[in-house]
């Protein structure tokens, strides 16, 4: 069942933060809230969280509405983005401070708390004051204070975004074994594509305040619904064509036959092609683009090429290249020849 | 290369004590100067500059005078209880106003702050007296047949007239302290299944505990130093140490005496603020 939101809303005033969004979240599942500033996603927790008001729309936990159920009542805990640990309370008191609340007998607090500490590797700190930590362990004592009341859900907000690159990662991976020891029920909030990526069963991809595509990483990252989906990840290629009454698929320098599952009726539309599935080595079912080095820019493993379509000097494609193998022998001004595969290449429909 | 490394140590030197000037001056210099004083002693008319403890003594071996100082002490700490009473829960009501009005409201809260002392304490006198605001919405009200004596000229008369004027000392250090209370604490407590009560006695109220302590020390310090109020609304039975030191000076002319009673004081209210910093420190906001 899990929990379901049911055409929610927000608006201040006139000004609508939130269109209505409908989704289901499953038991288990770790779902992401992907998108940049200010398009909804934080306020989507806020609402699940109970710490805002929906204007509209309905959120319900295994079919039970808890629309107006207030916060301290719902069976979830958040994790802040700056963590919001007491800084009256030791590392142990923060933990518990949740199962105090329930009156949990003293023993049984005592031991959870070890436990949850043990689970993300504070064992050893009880005693501690939040100001005496560092950013990593604050982090930890977050997750353990989320964990101990063993919630149904767990709500994250950017928890990662304070910490350095490095930390981050191992963070990520740390997360990602926590979920699946315990089970519950993550949703994450990040701007962060790599990490949604990393770390997510299901993304949904956040614009203006709705929902843009909502699926797998894969899914997401290979094939984008939506031309915002297309360009948010990374250098993607979206290179604008139409589809012909002839039945052809036409854009400046290709033209490829309408692929089945595609409608054929005359339209624009935008072609989105990952640049490490660009390549300059020719193989059976690829298309041959003759194309004009631009630049080369190397970015250690790899190296983004700009190459210029010789039928259509004015279009860019991008391609991404190993750099030791695959770049090292180019410069720009080179002619070379590009190849993409039709089934490498995602149909993105434009909003008329 | 740092600017401190490059200025000579004697252009620091120099800096420093122009910079300390003003204080030592002002604040340091008059103190030591009482401090000296009290170990002097009058003889005649005439101060004797010799070294005693014979005006500590004095104070010491008489009860007339330590028991109006206990009895001052216990009335600054009513003072502060009312204050503290009256102050938490106005604080507490201002900061959970949102946007423009919690500051429209905590500036006409302060307001009296701009005011001069004396046209205060006139303004409670009017209120206190036998037609005052107090005794007429008393009687209009039924509460009272007649108005009453009991608020002026007496020591309920300074505990009110106190706690009303320093109101504002208590209330702006637990306005700021609560102000300082991350939003993020509150919802967090919630987040975690505490009701309002639970939050406002686990986490708002020991977090607010500094700006309350300083916003005690504010109120039973100044109602400590404080002789104008007693005088003026205190009558005969309001006698305070405040007024005590006073005629010494004023009227004694013993200013040796006077001195000594000051320091008994000052050291007080330097150990009030010691144990309120003191317990202060122990909370780790």
């Amino acid at each position: 069942m899990g929990l379901e939101l049911d055409a929610v809303t927000k608006s201040y005033g006139s000004v609508e933060v939130l269109r209505p969004v409908t989704l289901a979240i499953a038991d288990g599942e770790f779902l992401t809230l992907l998108g940049p500033s200010g398009s909804g996603k934080t306020t989507i927790l806020r609402l699940i969280g109970g710490f805002t008001q929906p204007s509209g729309g309905r959120i319900r936990l295994d079919g039970r509405d808890l629309t107006r159920v207030p916060t301290n009542r719902r069976p979830f805990n958040t994790v802040f983005q700056d963590y919001a640990l007491f800084p009256h309370l030791t590392v142990a008191d923060n933990v518990g401070y949740g199962l105090m609340v329930r009156r949990t007998p003293k023993a049984d607090i005592r031991r959870r708390v070890g436990e949850a500490l043990e689970m993300v590797g504070l064992g050893h700190l009880p005693d501690r004051y939040p100001a005496q930590l560092s950013g990593g362990q604050r982090q930890r004592v977050a997750l353990a204070r989320a964990i101990v009341c063993e919630p149904k859900l767990i709500l994250l907000d950017e928890p990662l975004s304070a910490l350095d690159a490095g930390l981050r990662r191992q963070m990520q991976d740390f997360l990602k074994d926590l979920q699946r020891r315990i089970g519950t029920t993550f949703v994450f909030v990040t701007h962060d594509q790599e990490e949604a990526i990393a770390l997510s069963d299901r993304i949904a991809v956040m614009n203006t305040g709705g929902i843009e595509q909502i699926g797998s990483p894969k899914e997401i990252y290979y094939a984008p619904k939506t031309p915002f989906v297309a360009a948010f990840f990374g250098a993607n290629n979206c290179l604008r064509a139409e589809v012909t009454a002839g039945g052809t698929v036409r854009m400046a320098f290709l033209d490829l036959p309408v692929p089945p599952g595609l409608a054929p009726a005359p339209r624009p539309i935008l072609l989105a092609i990952r640049p490490e599935l660009v390549g300059l080595a020719p193989s059976a079912d690829a298309l041959p683009i003759p194309c004009t080095v631009e630049t080369i820019a190397f970015a250690g493993a790899t190296s983004h090429i700009a190459l210029r379509p010789e039928r259509a000097p004015a279009e860019r494609l991008d391609a991404m290249l190993a750099s030791a193998r695959d770049a090292a022998a180019l410069s720009p001004g080179d002619a070379v020849t590009a190849y993409v595969r039709p089934a490498d290449i995602a149909f993105v429909e434009v909003a008329p | 290369m740092t600017g401190r490394s490059d200025v000579a140590p004697g252009v620091r030197a120099i800096a420093f004590v122009l910079v300390m000037a003003a204080p030592i001056l002002l604040v340091v210099v008059p103190i030591a100067g009482f401090f000296l004083m009290s170990f002097w002693q009058m003889e005649g008319q005439q101060i004797v500059r010799e070294p005693t403890l014979a005006n500590y003594a004095a104070f010491f071996s008489s009860p007339a005078y330590w028991l109006t100082f206990l009895n001052t002490l216990s009335l600054c700490a009513q003072v502060t209880a009312v204050g503290l009473l009256v102050g938490y829960p106005v604080a507490y009501f201002l900061w959970q106003r949102r946007g423009r009005l919690r500051y429209v409201l905590l500036l006409l809260f302060v307001m009296p702050l701009f005011m001069s002392y004396i046209v205060k304490i006139y303004t409670m006198r009017s209120i206190l007296g036998l037609n005052g605001f107090l005794n007429q919405a008393l009687v209009a009200t039924g509460l009272l047949d007649a108005p009453s004596l009991l608020f002026l000229y007496n020591r309920t008369a300074i505990l009110i007239t106190m706690a009303v004027i320093f109101l504002p000392f208590v209330i702006l250090p637990i306005f700021l302290s609560l102000e300082r209370i991350p939003a993020n604490l509150i919802q967090a407590s919630a987040d975690l299944g505490a009701g309002a009560a639970t939050t406002f006695r686990r986490v708002v109220l020991p977090l607010s505990l500094p700006g309350t302590l300083a916003g005690a020390l504010f109120a039973f310090v100044l109602a400590l130093g404080d002789f104008v109020t007693p005088q003026m609304v205190g009558g005969p039975t309001g006698f305070t140490f405040g007024r005590v030191i006073w005629s010494q000076f004023g009227l004694a002319y013993n200013w040796p005496f006077g001195a000594s009673l000051g320091v008994v004081l000052f050291l007080f209210a330097l150990l009030a603020i010691a144990v309120g910093g003191w317990a202060a420190a122990r909370q780790r906001v």
